[in-house]
């Protein structure tokens, strides 16, 4: 699964001039210039004045699916050693600069994308740039056998506290093996596992540079409080002197996967209570049917008043917690449920409750009502992530990215949610729910006295 | 992700400008390191404050942007009311303000009819109150304020739903007792604090401490200490404060309980340094918490505080990350947090460490913590008021985090402009004077209490051979003494 939070929903996205009108649809307006250096890099620029902050996003159009056989874990690896210095940026100096004056950094890396973002008061914007442009220059020059293996040391520590350490975790890295065959971009996990990261050479990551880190490649949102003009010598100034290179060729899109029957397996964690997982693919990321399928989980899964919560948790009394998500990405989504028991009951059971909600799902499909609930809580989340300095730039990148047109923002943003009509809504629950599936039951290592007791008198 | 782990709260600000790290030797391919302009001023914005006929302070903070009211409930009956026998209690009568209904509406109608205004309605448990949080877009204001206005004065508490609520409730805790970094909050507070003072126990209770409470318990809780005069109205966004007072106090008219909020507790006595360790075999990373009782949030050393840990575990650069994770490889993240409450609340280290390098991993991380009290470079100090200040101009950009930054203002019982203080007080501190604060703020090392969950066939005889501490104590995940 993605190491980031879904791009449909989880993003976080900031506004223009949005309006709200009684009774009608809030409608957004996220104001942008867009234009493409010499060299192909794509610049959006986003002006901002209600915060004396700036904000650096760059989008790279590479993710786990690009990686080579036997390097799964990579993409997220190089994440990593974009930070570790060039000649005239040495190592640590690209966080010492600009946390001196206040600036901070992240990155992500996902199955499709990886980003890179600062974020600091608006006189670091050059700062920001400056650093940007050096690295993406000249870091293969300074690569070295050290580098490489203290981020892997700390990429395996990252694997480690998200998935292997956690209850349930590894149930994430088992998933994408079983929804996708061998052969599919999407097989491995954007993690990786530690033999791949161990088997990563300084060779590779300048090879992986070479190949898709060029100004084609990638797409910078500029957002913040400064006046275009500037914005546009800076970033000429510093990303205009990266060399012009050919576009990378990209993962060719693969088949749409589909599971021919359901299949099921049963693993054991050490853990007390019982937990089902259910996957079906879906609709790919901002295409026909994604958003259908975002309220979809909403419906059945988000808060308390929704359908699986309601029966399983609820009414009654198998699960302690249902979630729903629509993982969506670029080549096919997944669809994934899961309920964790309460003690006392088990998966096989938490499935079957499942299955009657869904066949209830098909007979009583999802009213108006239902749907506007489900809608109100996506849009009251998309806003909620508009308000945040970050979150104007990942809005403009991902509709950049998903449709080469950061403008859909005004349209889609909140538009692909409006256009969801309940028919459209149970015509696609029928259609990706009616598939074959993948479960993975997931039970305690030891048949545990303490799950018989865990439950104290009065309890249930 | 690049991070996890770092603390990203550390809300503070000065805008006094700080020159910039110097890059190296070699020039870079792009020219010399820009040289930024001066920051334009900027000051915390304070919000107003009015009371309701019936004497509810409403707090108000205006902004347009985006058509958007965030909301914060603050109920003055936090887990520090908790009986010690009934841990999570103040958790759970929060929870089932909702789930147990409200006037006319049955818990699930209540939870339609807030899913329908465009949120789930969230509680938050602290050490200090309960935190009631919910989002709306501006249309929905005056709905949201009426439902919240019912579930806060007509509550139901139907004994059915507290059947359901307990029974889920229950589950959830029993699923933290499998999760490492949930099991090591629980014994790091407990052994903190031990049995005999509230922050010793568990907000959200245990298993056996939720099983036992009965509905009444919950209904006699919410009449002593639920009232007009112990909630407190925040509100952040598209709302004109006159609007905002007139609709809370319309939404709880009528409401006439004289409860009052509690005193703090008093100051705990802090045990002596120890190693405590819980065992969770197989386990590839090892859950540490290393600290000690320290200050409480109205402390005047709170602005030194907030600088030692930026500069120990607070960003990139700062030395516990710098040491751990990329010296050393360790660790993908490690933090440093005041937990802050009215009484004197924890220092805490966090971090997951490989389990073949737990103990030198937790020497570099108690030595790092000694270092702490020689003075820092002028820079380092810099560099921290930056960071500081950036976050808090971050934070009031937006809705939610503004709610959190005046929401703790609140709950402290500080003045409002209580940001714009700290920033002064940040402005002033000096080497010299945050070495001395240090001393309180950062034990020593024989004092500092490390609680390990981890794989202890492997990770305890290297950790006792590192004899920094003279008492090593097993607990079990519930932070239970073992003989």
């Amino acid at each position: 699964m993605s190491i980031t939070h879904r791009l449909a929903l989880g993003i976080a996205t900031f506004v223009g001039l949005p309006c709200a009108l009684a009774a009608a649809p809030t409608t957004v307006h996220i104001a942008f210039e867009k234009y493409t250096l010499p060299n192909g890099l794509t610049v959006i620029l986003h002006e901002d004045h209600h915060a004396p902050t700036v904000t650096v996003d760059a989008w790279v159009r590479v993710g786990s699916k690009e990686e080579a056989p036997g390097r799964s874990g990579f993409a997220h690896l190089f994440e990593h050693l974009m930070f570790m210095g060039t000649d005239g940026v040495p190592n640590g100096e690209f966080d010492s600069i600009m946390e001196a004056a206040g600036g901070q950094n992240n990155a992500s890396t996902s199955e499709d994308r990886t980003n890179y973002f600062e974020t600091g008061p608006a006189n670091l914007l050059e700062t920001f740039l400056w650093l940007e442009a050096d690295r993406l220059a000249t870091l293969p020059d300074a690569m070295n056998k050290e580098k490489v293996d203290l981020q892997r040391d700390v990429v395996k520590n990252e694997r480690r506290q998200s998935y292997e350490n956690r209850p349930y975790g590894r149930v994430e890295l088992q998933l994408p093996e079983h929804m996708y065959p061998a052969t599919h971009p999407y097989h491995h996990t954007v993690i990786g596992s530690h033999e791949d990261l161990t088997a990563a050479s300084v060779d590779d990551v300048k090879n992986f540079f070479r190949t898709y880190y060029v100004a084609s490649n990638m797409s910078l949102v500029v957002s913040g409080d400064f006046a275009s003009a500037d914005a546009k010598k800076l970033v000429e100034k510093y990303l205009g002197k990266l060399p012009r290179k050919p576009v990378p060729a990209h993962q060719e899109p693969a088949p749409i996967p589909a599971l021919t029957k359901s299949e099921s397996m049963t693993m054991t964690d050490a853990v007390q209570l019982e937990r089902a997982t259910l996957a079906w693919h879906s609709p790919a990321a901002m295409t026909p049917g994604d958003a259908e399928c975002d309220l979809l989980s909403g419906v059945l899964g988000v808060g308390k008043s929704s359908r699986l919560y309601e029966a399983l948790v609820h009414e009654k009394k198998l699960a302690g917690a249902v979630e729903v998500e629509q993982h969506s990405q670029k080549q096919g989504s997944m669809f994934v449920i899961t309920a964790t028991a309460q003690p006392g009951h088990t998966a096989a059971e938490l499935e079957a409750a499942i299955d009657v909600e869904l066949a209830r799902l098909a007979k009583s499909p999802p009213s108006a009502a239902e749907l506007d609930r489900a809608r109100n809580l996506v849009e009251t989340m998309i806003l909620r992530g508009l308000e945040r300095p970050l979150g104007a730039a990942e809005a403009l990148n991902s509709f950049e990215f998903a449709y080469g047109d950061p403008g859909k923002v005004d349209t889609e943003l909140l538009g692909r949610y409006d256009a969801v009509t309940p028919a459209a809504l149970a015509s696609r629950a029928t259609s990706v729910l009616g598939a074959p599936r993948f479960s993975i039951h997931v039970l305690p290592e030891k048949a545990t006295p303490e799950k018989a007791t865990a439950a104290p008198k009065g309890a249930r | 992700m690049r991070r996890t782990g770092l603390s990203m709260s550390l809300l503070i600000a000065t805008l006094a400008l700080p020159s910039l790290a110097l890059a190296g030797a070699r020039p870079s391919v792009m020219g010399a390191q820009p040289k930024p302009a001066p920051m334009p001023a900027w000051t915390p914005p304070v919000p107003q404050v009015s009371t309701t006929a019936g004497g509810t302070q409403v707090i108000v903070l205006p902004r347009s942007e985006v058509p958007l009211v965030h909301i914060a409930v603050l109920v003055r009956a936090g887990a520090e009311s908790d009986p010690p026998t009934r841990a999570g209690l103040s958790a759970a009568v929060a929870t089932m303000l909702q789930e147990g209904g409200a006037g006319k509406l049955g818990g699930p109608e209540l939870a339609q009819a807030f899913a329908a205004l465009g949120d789930e309605l969230q509680q938050r448990p602290t050490r200090d109150g309960v935190v009631l949080g919910l989002t709306v877009q501006t249309r929905n204001l005056d709905k949201a304020l009426a439902l919240l206005g019912d579930l806060l004065v007509r509550p139901r508490f139907d004994a059915a739903e507290w059947t359901r609520a307990r029974a889920r409730i229950v589950s959830e805790l029993t699923r933290h007792r499998d999760e490492p970094r949930d099991i090591v909050e629980v014994v790091s507070a407990r052994a903190l604090y031990g049995d005999d003072h509230p922050y010793g126990r568990p907000l959200r209770g245990t298993p056996e401490s939720i099983g036992a409470i009965t509905i009444e318990e919950l209904r006699s809780f919410y009449g002593k200490s639920y009232g007009p005069k112990t909630v407190t109205f925040l509100l952040a966004g598209d709302v004109a404060p006159a609007e905002a007072t007139r609709l809370v106090g319309a939404a709880l008219s009528g409401w006439t309980s004289a409860a009052l909020p509690p005193p703090p507790p008093a100051t705990a006595k802090p045990g002596p340094g120890r190693l405590v360790l819980v065992d969770k075999p197989g386990a590839p990373q090892s859950e540490v918490r290393v600290g000690h009782i320290a200050i409480a949030r109205a402390s005047s050393d709170f602005p030194s505080a907030q600088v030692i840990q930026m500069v120990l575990g607070g960003s990139f650069t700062s030395r516990l990350v710098q040491n751990l994770r990329e010296k050393h490889g360790y660790t993908y993240g490690v933090s440093a947090r005041y937990m802050t409450a009215r009484a004197p609340g924890p220092f805490v280290v966090h971090s997951a460490i490989r389990t073949d390098v737990t103990a030198p991993a937790m020497k570099e991380l108690i030595d790092e913590l000694a270092r702490i009290h020689q003075p820092l470079a002028p820079a380092e100090l810099d560099k921290a008021r930056a960071l500081l200040g950036n976050n808090l101009v971050e934070g009031f950009s937006e809705g939610g985090a503004t709610v959190e930054l005046i929401g703790d203002l609140a709950l402290h019982d500080l003045p409002l402009d209580g940001w714009s203080k700290q920033v002064a007080a940040l402005a002033a501190l000096t080497p010299a004077s945050v070495a001395k604060a240090s001393t309180t703020l950062v034990a020593p090392s024989e004092e500092l209490t490390a609680v390990v969950v981890g794989d202890l066939a492997k990770i305890e005889a290297p950790l006792r051979a590192l004899k920094i501490w003279k008492t090593v104590e097993h607990r079990d995940v519930d932070g239970k003494l073992l003989p």
